[in-house]
């Protein structure tokens, strides 16, 4: 092995390890929230936090629209972030029953503080939900990937991350991360002669849990039409993402104590996405945006050949 | 050239990094509203006796409120629920669920009358049906003790319309939330 060659395995090698450590986690905010609702009250609240992890997940594999003919290897590192409009902040809660007003708007876990609602007509008696949790303009994530390509013209890659490498989820907010990914991206364009454009399709699986309260798993799969112009590589085209949230916690509600096991449903969206690259050999840097019901965008930095 | 452009790539990325970090702040204090259902008591009536209670419990800081939580401005009450158990032709006058830091210092916080079977079905504040009158000092009272951790006694008493029979008991059930941080 050259000595450069060893360098280049060293740094992958002290990049994975620094990623992958990762510290003990206790109670969270997220699970004190979540405790206080009960199955039929909890969706308003945490659906933003499913449409926000749905659409950052989706993106972020795609380097470039072609796929490389000859074996390749690398490590990545991305972040992806959503962006979280006004909509993604407030919902219209049920009050308890017999409650008027029998709605109030109350933030969602991207909300900010909540104010308590009084009752109309009986002075004395009040009802508040939980402040949003995060206070975010953007709602960011991130992981280490692992790219094999020049499978006959198909690029794997493995997505895998823990809290400890996600430095912005702190332990008293959220749980324990687990996050998994796997995204397949296969060219189309190595079967038509003289295609002046690199054509492919892809498609991911992700799942991403919080502890054992919040599991979430999502799916995307589009078509990508891009070029290269020397270093620089460009890209766009259709992605579509959906996925489902189950949430498994103990409810305190009095309206409805106990066990709740839910599913929350991420429609399925079609969204626009376009990419570019920046190709230095060793090093290549890569963003990623797609537009739709939320816009999320991903950049990252590709180490290997 | 390659340099440059790796240079101003990686400064790029480091400024996008920074500027999604800097957009990510989780809210402090983050407050959230915790349900606080065991503030329920169960109060038996004596055979033969025109009167019930005064019956009092002692909810303790622990007994309403998780001490992994730090108490953060007070709370709401939700409701107050009375339901008579037993069968009686009676009716009940000037009920009263009485709250306050100790057996001699308490307020009305909820009072209530009407025929006994009425209440064997639960009556609330919610329900608004007129059963149940709610006093809102006393509820400044209760969300000033949970604010403080103290004791909160609860003190429940009555009188019947004619003597009651045996097999009869009130139950008081407080609905409230404490303002808490994680």
């Amino acid at each position: 092995m050259t000595s450069g060659s060893a360098r280049r395995v060293a740094a992958i090698v002290g990049v994975t390890i620094a990623i992958v450590a990762a510290p003990a986690r206790g109670q969270s905010g997220l699970e004190s929230a979540l405790e206080q609702y009960s199955g039929a009250r909890i969706q308003g609240y945490i659906q933003p936090l499913a449409d926000a992890l749905v659409a950052n997940l989706s993106i972020g594999y795609i380097n470039s629209a072609s796929s490389p003919r000859k074996f390749s290897f690398s490590l990545e590192a991305v972040a992806m972030t959503a962006a979280i409009d006004e909509s993604l902040r407030m919902y219209t809660a049920n009050t308890p029953d017999g409650f008027q007003p029998a709605t109030h708007k109350t933030p969602t876990i991207f909300g900010g503080p909540a104010q308590p609602v009084q009752h109309s007509t009986i002075p004395g008696l009040s009802w508040r939900g939980a402040d949003g949790l995060v206070d975010a303009e953007y709602f960011p994530t991130a992981a280490p990937q692992l790219r094999l390509g020049g499978l006959l013209g198909t690029e794997l890659v493995i997505r895998y991350a823990s809290s400890g490498m996600v430095p912005f989820l702190e332990d008293e907010d959220f749980p324990d991360l687990t996050l998994f990914g796997i995204g397949v991206q296969h060219s189309i364009s190595q079967y038509i002669i003289g295609m002046p454009l690199d054509i492919s399709i892809g498609g991911s699986f992700n799942s991403l849990k919080f502890g054992d309260i919040v599991d979430l798993s999502s799916t995307s799969f589009g078509v990508n039409v891009g070029r290269s112009f020397g270093l620089f590589g460009v890209s766009g085209g259709l992605v579509s993402d959906g996925g489902t949230m189950n949430l498994t916690y103990t409810s305190s509600d009095p309206g409805a104590p106990g066990s709740v096991d839910v599913d929350l449903d991420v429609d399925r969206s079609l969204r626009f996405r376009a990419g570019a690259a920046l190709n230095l050999g060793f090093i290549r840097f890569f963003g990623d945006a797609a537009f739709g019901n939320i816009t999320s965008y991903a950049a990252g930095l590709r180490f290997g050949f | 050239m390659r340099a440059r452009l790796t240079k101003t790539a990686l400064v790029a990325l480091v400024a996008l990094t920074g500027l999604a970090a800097s957009c990510f702040e989780i809210t402090d204090p983050f407050v959230v509203a915790v349900n606080v259902n065991d503030i329920r008591n169960t109060y038996n009536v004596t055979p033969g006796t025109t009167s019930f209670g005064l019956g009092c419990v002692t909810k303790n800081p622990g007994d309403y409120i998780d001490p992994n939580f730090e108490v953060s401005g007070g709370g709401q009450l939700v409701d107050v629920i009375v339901e008579a158990n037993g069968t009686f032709g009676g009716n009940i006058l000037n009920g009263q669920v009485g709250i306050g830091s100790a057996t001699n210092a308490q307020i009305p916080l909820v009072t209530y009358s009407g025929p006994w079977s009425a209440f064997n079905a639960p009556q609330s504040l919610l329900q608004d049906n007129g059963t149940l009158t709610l006093n809102p000092t006393a509820v400044t009272t209760m969300m000033n003790l949970i604010q403080n951790r103290q004791p909160i006694v609860i003190c429940h008493g009555g009188v019947l319309s004619q003597p009651a029979v045996a097999g009869m008991s009130i139950d008081v059930t407080i609905l409230a939330q404490v303002n808490a941080t994680p």
